[in-house]
């Protein structure tokens, strides 16, 4: 009965060591999983954000993913001041339509552009 | 690729690389030492503590990341994805950097979320008053290695960023505005002191003490997330170098000055000022030790406030420094950029040694 005890107690303390390697690899998972989580979504965000304001992927991916909440701010307020600085096209729906162009294509033959 | 040294002006210790495979366009990058110093100034930001429990005995206990279980290996994950972005900065310094920036983001990050983290299971501790003082706010705080570690990463990323178009029309990598960098010193100075003990409060026999850190006081929650908005607004004016970004960060900063002065002023004068902010009669405590955090948030504080208010100014909005140009140091030409690592470097090395002598 007590070899039983002793046998019992060891296996016990042989799973509850097994179960701490195991704790460390699934807090290991666990960490870098919510960290990718974080910086995957404010990556999208990003992205998204910057598609409106048409920010090149690259760059709009890469302050989402570094910078986090505050590339998402900093992602809009470039995309304001770009937005504000470029000339806007003042071009009439019917005259876009007459030229044969689609969307914001800028004509090559126009020396303003 | 072909990578080529400036011509035209050598004082610029500037790389000029001319990416043919992606874009044709010419960049500017620095100089690789900065870069990896705030690489290893996340690293060892891990290594020092990130979360300090304080007993009621007055005993502070503090852990880093490498105190959890596989805490070392991420760190060394870290670690190593960096140690590849620097390798990768031999070929191109451009992706070598994002790379090692990608990868101390992660710890950065890393520090931020157990920050946030712990101020959640703060919230759901029992509040255990004394005297009217909840001591359960002061009981979990955040430890000095995250604001380093997440000011440091952000510091890289920031440079990483900043290469990139449109970002680089709106942040010239040739100089930088010193208001923002400077106005970084007391908030980040203030973030680490809010977690610091202000105030010691102990009982007749000096069985109970009750330690009162920034934590404590009455909306300091919400006065800490807006001190790192700020500290995120003063980046932001660094990355875009617009006046209105500054006067933003400004008005801010004047906020969170006058707030926190406030709090350091109640504090150390006690009276009515004191029971309205920790609600409480605090007479029945034998002796009152004010801290010295106390006296240097106040400094920051007051420090912060003329520098929100210098945003205001074009005096203050214009200077800048010049990231690329060159210092003479006893007949040596040295980069401002290197000069900059070195601090860094020295800094850690003191900060390391003060911390074993004591």
């Amino acid at each position: 009965m007590k070899l039983s005890s002793q046998a019992l107690r060891r296996f016990v303390q042989r799973k509850i060591d097994s179960c701490n390697g195991m704790i460390g690899i699934l807090l290991y998972i666990t960490i870098f999983l919510i960290t990718m989580v974080w910086i995957g979504g404010w990556t999208g965000l990003s992205m998204i954000i910057g598609a409106f304001f048409n920010i090149p992927m690259k760059t709009a991916s890469l302050i989402g993913a570094t910078l986090g909440p505050l590339g998402f701010l900093i992602t809009i307020l470039v995309g304001f001041l770009e937005k504000r600085d470029k000339p806007r096209l003042t071009m009439e729906r019917s005259q876009i339509g007459s030229a044969g162009m689609l969307g914001n294509q800028v004509p090559s033959w126009d020396p303003f552009s | 690729m072909s990578v080529n040294f400036s011509g035209g002006d050598l004082d610029f210790g500037q790389l000029t690389e001319v990416d043919s495979a992606s874009d044709h366009e010419v960049v500017t990058t620095l100089r690789p030492l900065l870069p990896m110093v705030l690489a290893a100034t996340v690293i060892w930001g891990s290594v020092l503590p990130w979360v300090t429990i304080r007993g009621f005995d007055g005993k502070a206990r503090e852990y880093s990341l490498l105190d959890i279980k596989s805490g070392t290996s991420v760190v060394m994950t870290v670690f190593l994805f960096a140690l590849i972005g620097a390798v990768v900065t031999l070929f191109s310094r451009r992706v070598g950097y994002t790379v090692m920036s990608l990868a101390v983001t992660a710890l950065g990050w890393m520090a931020a979320i157990s920050s946030a983290m712990l101020g959640l299971v703060g919230a759901f501790l029992p509040s255990m008053s004394v005297a009217g003082l909840d001591l359960t706010k002061s009981v979990v705080s955040q430890g000095s290695g995250v604001p380093i570690t997440v000011i440091a990463s952000l510091a890289l990323a920031f440079m990483v960023v900043r290469q990139f178009p449109p970002m680089s029309k709106y942040s010239p990598s040739t100089s930088l505005n010193i208001l923002p960098v400077v106005a970084l010193v007391p908030l980040i100075v203030i973030a680490i002191n809010m977690h610091l003990q202000w105030m010691v409060l102990a009982s007749e026999n000096a069985e109970m003490r009750a330690i009162v850190s920034g934590d404590s006081l009455f909306g300091s929650q919400l006065l800490v997330i807006v001190l790192w908005l700020n500290v995120g607004l003063w980046i932001a004016a660094i990355m875009i170098q617009r006046s209105v970004m500054m006067k933003i960060a400004g008005v801010a900063s004047i906020v969170i000055a006058l707030i926190t002065a406030m709090y350091a002023i109640f504090l150390w004068g006690g009276g009515k000022a004191l029971a309205w902010l920790i609600p409480g009669n605090v007479e029945q405590w034998a002796s009152v030790d004010i801290g010295l955090p106390l006296y240097v948030v106040f400094v920051s504080s007051i420090a912060l406030l003329i520098l929100g208010v210098m945003s205001f100014t074009s005096g203050g909005q214009n200077k800048s420094v010049s990231l690329i140009g060159r210092r003479t140091i006893s007949s040596q030409r040295v980069y401002t950029v290197d000069i900059v690592a070195v601090v860094i470097v020295l800094l850690m090395l003191m900060t390391t040694i003060f911390k074993r002598i004591w």
